[in-house]
């Protein structure tokens, strides 16, 4: 049966209390985004929580135990949000996909607050 | 979908996260700094120690100890560990006899204001399944082999009831004080898959 993925293999981080709360600054920011709007009660929690659900019990949610299954964690907490937001008419997808593509295609040597969402001032292409 | 150009800071889910973060606070939904504090509160401020103090009180307060059974969500109310995901909680005490396991088996739910955020191998996929289905065989790969005759009860978070596993306290910790016993206590042993 499959082995529960062994931390310091797949994430090669110790497995003992003290390893990092998230993977990656994207995650974070993600899992902060899901709280504070549930904190200003634009959902329930059980909305996100229903999304999360179905996300990880999707086909093609990877049941791989070795980096699939732990790795897409946040992605699968990521697709709730995007899908939360768009039931809710808060981000509608369309909207998220121009955003995405303005973003990719802004050059941002500059920029280093994340806050200002890579779009430099000042800054002609 | 989205056009990833070479100069591109971010691809895949971090461009997604910063279009949608630019998206809600250009709607005024969210504050970056809110989030930025929301970030640090969980990387540096809520975690397990929160927990450990709580079995600590309860190894050397028996009264503690009783209402900690009793009314989980007060006696660590008492100790200022309250908050988002922690708004039911059970205490669930470890025995000679019984030892219990917490699982979340459809998606991650847990304890937060005790226990922080969930570690990468509770969330996945074999431990949602096998914890409810070997758990003997999962306490085994964690290292801790329980005698047949030990019960050990499956706990599958659902709904709002978040759980805190009580670990026995071991022997030869009478000396300690409780910030010392603190100091012992894992998150492993408060989710289940270890004793202290």
């Amino acid at each position: 049966m499959s082995r529960i993925p062994d931390l310091g293999a797949v994430a090669r981080i110790p497995s003992k209390d003290g390893e990092p709360v998230f993977q990656a600054p994207w995650e974070a920011r993600a899992f902060a985004m899901a709280l504070r709007l549930f904190e200003q009660r634009y959902y329930t929690w059980q909305e996100f929580q229903d999304h999360l659900i179905a996300e990880i019990a999707s086909p093609g949610a990877s049941a791989d135990p070795g980096q699939g299954a732990t790795m897409g964690y946040y992605e699968h907490w990521l697709c709730a949000l995007e899908k939360l937001l768009s039931e809710k008419g808060l981000v509608v997808a369309d909207v998220l996909d121009a955003k995405i593509s303005e973003l990719a295609s802004a050059p941002a040597p500059y920029d280093e607050d994340p806050s200002t969402g890579g779009v430099p001032e000042g800054h002609s292409n | 979908m989205s056009a990833e150009h070479h100069l591109a800071p971010e691809t895949g889910p971090a461009l997604r996260v910063k279009a949608m973060e630019a998206l809600l606070r250009e709607k005024g939904l969210v504050d970056s700094r809110a989030i930025d504090l929301l970030v640090e509160s969980y990387e540096t401020k809520i975690g397990p120690r929160n927990g450990a103090k709580v079995v600590a009180r309860a190894w050397v307060d028996p009264a503690y100890r009783a209402r900690l059974l009793h009314d989980a969500t007060a006696a660590i109310a008492e100790l200022g560990f309250s908050g988002v995901q922690g708004e039911d909680m059970v205490a669930l005490e470890n025995t000679p006899d019984v030892h219990n396991l917490v699982v979340c088996t459809l998606c991650s739910c847990y304890p937060w204001p005790t226990l922080g955020l969930p570690p990468v191998w509770y969330k996945s996929a074999p431990y949602r399944a096998r914890a409810v289905s070997d758990p003997r065989g999962v306490l085994r790969e964690f290292g801790l082999d329980l005698p047949e005759n030990v019960e050990i009860r499956v706990w599958d978070t659902s709904a709002e009831v978040r759980y805190l596993v009580i670990p026995e306290r071991p022997r030869g910790t009478e000396h300690m004080t409780e910030d010392e016993l603190a100091d012992i206590v894992t998150r492993d042993a408060m989710i289940g898959v270890a004793k202290v």
